[in-house]
């Protein structure tokens, strides 16, 4: 051994393995101490006292988030027909709402809205009811028995819009492999010829 | 003085065996493991081929690797060194033989039955109730061995990595039979005697002390053998060795829970999962320290030597590591690292650099010793060195990126208070540039094993024609002397009057109590087992027997019969290797998931099912979420339905016939764990099952779907999927049996 040290070489010698003396390192005392003295604090901090466990923590979340969402709903104003097609007229949104429907409603009703699972969304044909509010109402609550999600609890409040919004851009685009018509014919109202229902938005 | 030497030699054969076994096991486990990388960058690479579907083949990875390359290399590694250290040749070359032929068999019975889907599930304990039997057999005769050749030492005191060998083989043993505990249901199904909280705590004690202690105290162990032996100098300190020996395994065994942080595990037990864990970064860096200061005055032969360099390099990955693993145990850490790569990252750089780097090198130095002849190539030993250790940084630091970018991606909302990420494909999609440069840096690793097998192999073959037998002598040790106490007394020798309080005082700081415990090694072992139960007590005792732990749902009840198998098939298929089915009371989670899991909820579920990583989506509130067509061709082809997806496909559960005959079993065996089938149910579940089946297959038809699915495996499938995490959404079921109530 060359080294120059004052380390104290114990006597014994396993297998030609020996060992120093040497105290522990001061830092490595120190630190342990340290995280010793940190778990006796944390916990009376955390389980009984202001630190709040992980269920508090869940709470405050929630709570912040309900608020936020109630003032975003009472923004929009109430939801009719009218803030619907205005939504399908509306090429931005649109654009959104059509990456929604490929994300989401593509599995169940085709890329194009033609139907799979799902009912074909492009004939005027309606289960649940065509005018525009049945679309939404369908949307956001769901037909949880056939499998439909209620996207209410998924989407963000004007996404539903919008989405309703969407699905009456789908209507007469006949995409190939349509499903067969299901449900009850719907046309929009008397004053309506065709796809002018869209101009009652303008007024 | 006049003492009577004894001639000995020292078994190598076994040695030699173990090397063997070592290397061809580290291969096939690696391979395994670069299977399962490319797997994950495309699962074209599952090649719709059952037995190496990715649920199937990381148990095998994970096994093979943990059981088979880092079991045989400790076994070599302590065969070797353990019969220097006491100057004596093993008890029993028989136990030996016994251990090593035992160990292979069980290692094959592994390697055929985890293809074959015939799993526990419960993760790095998958192996099926014979083999977990035959564990313990071939365990027993590794201690015996171990303890009988103690008794025939010639050697008074332990050294210090004979420590961390015993508390490996008492602690591994505890573990493994606690945590297998189980019923048989057949020859290759059984369940867990806990369910869900109790089931997912014991797992996880076990889980994290497996790599406490089948891949940080051996491989300790065997550090304070061969690093000073490979660098020639003394090791660093050996109160350093006592201070952080006993600290380590007595705090480790506590830190189990941190797996299970935010879980239905109930939050005393996660916040003292995480203390523990805080406290055992001292005692494990002790470890680090005193491998890393071993080489003050020997730092220039680090630069020449190889071996040197791999030791240098495992132990600062032991140093990253346990840094790196109590800054994951903390909850807000955690909150962001659970379920996501950071965990595998973590694993890979203790698992990559810490045990892999440690056993090349101890094979290096073993290989000129073992074989008797210079090794082939010390140039090709460094390349190996360097081509590993690009590969190991290629690996970890693109799956840490992996592991922040998923993570953060589940977390993050948009202004709307929305999931900015709803669509989870969409964060899977972007990990896939990082999850190719995973397979080069496994890759390179593996190319560096099959360099170190080809320089082993070469040297090997340089052998002389017949062994050296080195016949080696030292005296026997007189029977029943009271241990010499080692460090002479400072205040004796200073001839200062002082109390006799003072002389205590100096005994136990100094720790000369220790140096009597060395030279009383079955005192020493009763110790360790001490340590390791009562740390171990302090938590299981409250899990069991706490009610209040696991709240009932009134609404929970037992699974059906076809729900029962379909679990069976979710089991067997490992499809908790990628989904969890604990959704955390995060809003992110909930948000994404639906309702927080509850630990009422699980109280039938004999094992747990809770996962540990999110490659996919949690699956604790699917239920109900889909038609079961969208099942169905999402089983089939999971791209037609979730473009992207890295799912594989299973089609073979569309085409395999369900086997009925089983269900009663698997019913009687979960009613013998307390699950409430009563005897009516138990004798008409095949018919139940039918009637169940046949009503989701002519849903199947009605959606244009063939018929004749209610015989295949996806019905029952598609049953337990349906059913999960549906109950707390029930009226509490009236009177009606349990089982058929929905």
């Amino acid at each position: 051994m060359s080294m120059p040290e004052k380390d104290k070489i114990l006597d014994h010698n396993f297998d030609g393995i020996q060992e120093y003396d040497n105290p522990l390192p001061r830092w490595w005392v120190y630190i342990f101490w340290a995280t010793i003295v940190f778990a006796v604090l944390y916990v009376p901090y955390y389980h009984f006292g202001p630190g709040g466990t992980v269920a508090d923590e869940y709470q405050a979340a929630m709570k912040e988030y309900y608020e936020q969402q109630s003032a975003a709903i009472l923004a929009m104003g109430e939801i009719n027909d009218e803030a619907i097609v205005t939504f399908s007229r509306n090429e931005g949104a649109m654009e959104e709402a059509k990456a929604i429907f490929r994300s989401k409603c593509m599995a169940c009703h085709g890329m194009f809205g033609e139907g799979q699972i799902g009912p074909n969304l492009t004939d005027p044909y309606w289960i649940h009811g065509g005018k525009p509010t049945d679309i939404y109402r369908t949307i956001h609550d769901g037909v949880v028995t056939k499998g439909m999600l209620a996207w209410g609890n998924l989407l963000p409040p004007a996404d539903v819009v919008k989405m309703a919004g969407y699905v009456l851009t789908l209507q007469g685009t006949n995409p190939p492999n349509g499903k067969a018509p299901e449900g009850e014919l719907y046309q929009p109202e008397a004053e309506a010829e065709g796809q002018q229902a869209a101009s009652a938005g303008d007024e | 003085m006049n003492v009577q030497m004894e001639s000995f030699v020292y078994d190598d054969k076994v040695v030699r065996k173990f090397v063997l076994a070592t290397v061809v096991w580290g291969i096939v486990g690696m391979l395994a493991g670069l299977l399962a990388a490319l797997q994950l960058a495309d699962p074209l690479f599952n090649f719709e081929i059952p037995w190496i579907t990715f649920g199937r083949l990381r148990p095998l990875h994970t096994n093979a690797v943990i059981f088979a390359f880092a079991g045989n290399a400790i076994f070599a590694g302590v065969y070797y060194s353990l019969q220097r250290l006491l100057k004596t040749r093993m008890w029993s070359d028989l136990l030996s033989n016994i251990n090593f032929w035992g160990w292979q068999l069980i290692i094959v019975a592994a390697a055929i039955t985890l293809p074959l889907g015939i799993t526990q599930s419960r993760e790095y304990a998958e192996l099926e109730w014979p083999i977990d039997i035959a564990i313990t057999l071939i365990w027993v005769v590794f201690a015996l061995n171990v303890f009988m050749t103690l008794k025939i030492r010639r050697e008074r005191h332990l050294y210090v990595a004979i420590w961390f060998y015993l508390a490996t083989i008492i602690t591994i043993a505890i573990l493994h039979i606690f945590n297998n505990l189980w019923v048989p249901a057949t020859w290759t199904d059984s369940y867990s005697i806990y369910a869900g909280v109790q089931d997912a705590f014991m797992q996880w004690w076990y889980g994290h002390n497996a790599v406490g202690f089948l891949l940080t105290t051996p491989f300790l162990g065997l550090m304070y053998y061969y690093m000073p032996k490979a660098a020639n100098r003394p090791v660093f300190s050996y109160k350093l060795s006592i201070l952080h020996f006993w600290t380590l395994i007595f705090i480790y065994i506590w830190a189990g829970p941190h797996h299970l942080h935010y879980t239905a595990l109930p939050e005393w037990a996660s916040t003292l999962g995480m203390l523990f864990s805080v406290m055992l970064w001292m005692p494990s860096w002790g470890g680090m320290l005193n491998g890393l200061l071993t080489l003050r005055g020997a730092w220039h032969k680090v630069a020449e030597d190889p071996i040197l360099k791999f030791f240098v390099v495992a132990v600062t990955f032991y140093g990253m590591s346990t840094f790196e693993g109590p800054l994951l145990s903390i909850k807000k850490v955690n909150y962001l690292s659970h379920y996501t790569d950071w965990t595998i990252a973590h694993v890979h750089a203790g698992a990559l650099g810490w045990v892999g780097f440690l056993v090349f090198g101890m094979l290096y130095w073993l290989a000129p010793r073992i074989f008797q002849a210079e090794l082939w190539s010390k140039k090709l030993s460094e390349v190996h060195f360097w081509v590993g250790t690009i590969g190991i940084l290629l690996y970890i630091v693109p799956i840490y990126a992996a592991g922040l970018t998923q993570g953060l991606m589940w977390l993050t909302f948009d202004d709307a208070g929305r999931l900015a990420y709803p669509d989870f494909v969409e964060t899977t999609q972007k990990l896939m540039p990082m999850y190719w440069a995973r397979v080069v840096g496994g890759g390179l690793y593996i190319t560096g094993t099959l360099m170190c097998a080809w320089n082993l192999l070469m040297t090997w073959k340089r052998r002389p024609a017949t062994y050296e037998q080195t016949v080696h002598q030292a005296p026997a040790l007189a029977p029943n002397v009271r241990p010499t106490v080692e460090s002479p007394s400072d205040l004796e020798a200073s001839g200062a009057h002082v109390a006799n309080v003072a002389y205590r005082l100096e005994y136990f700081m100094k720790a000369r109590w220790h140096a009597r415990w060395e030279a009383l090694p079955f005192f020493f072992s009763l110790m360790v087992a001490l340590a390791v139960i009562s740390a171990s007590l302090f938590e299981i005792i409250p899990t069991f027997l706490i009610k209040s732990n696991v709240p009932t749902i009134s609404s929970v009840t037992p699974y059906t019969p076809l729900e029962l198998a379909g679990r069976e098939i979710y089991i067997s298929e490992g499809c908790y290797n990628c989904h969890s089915q604990m959704v955390r009371p995060i809003r992110a989670e909930t948000e994404r998931y639906g309702e927080y899991s509850k630990p009422g909820e699980f109280v039938y579920d004999h094992p747990f099912q809770w996962g540990s990583r999110r490659i996919g989506p949690d699956l604790h509130r699917v239920g109900g979420k889909y038609p079961d067509l969208w099942h169905l061709r999402h089983m089939k082809d999971p791209e037609s339905i979730t473009p992207h997806s890295i799912m594989p496909p299973f089609p073979w559960l569309l085409t395999e016939d369900l086997e009925y005959e089983k269900i009663p079993k698997f019913m009687l065996a979960m009613k013998r764990l307390g699950v409430p089938y009563d005897q009516g149910e138990l004798d008409r579940a095949i018919d139940y099952a039918r009637a169940q089946a046949k009503g989701i297959a002519d849903g199947l038809v009605e959606q244009g779907e063939t018929s004749g699915l209610e015989n295949k495996k996806i019905v029952a499938l598609i049953a337990y999927l349906q059913r999960l995490g549906t109950d707390i959404k029930k009226e509490p079921a009236a009177g009606t049996p349990a089982a058929v109530s929905h």
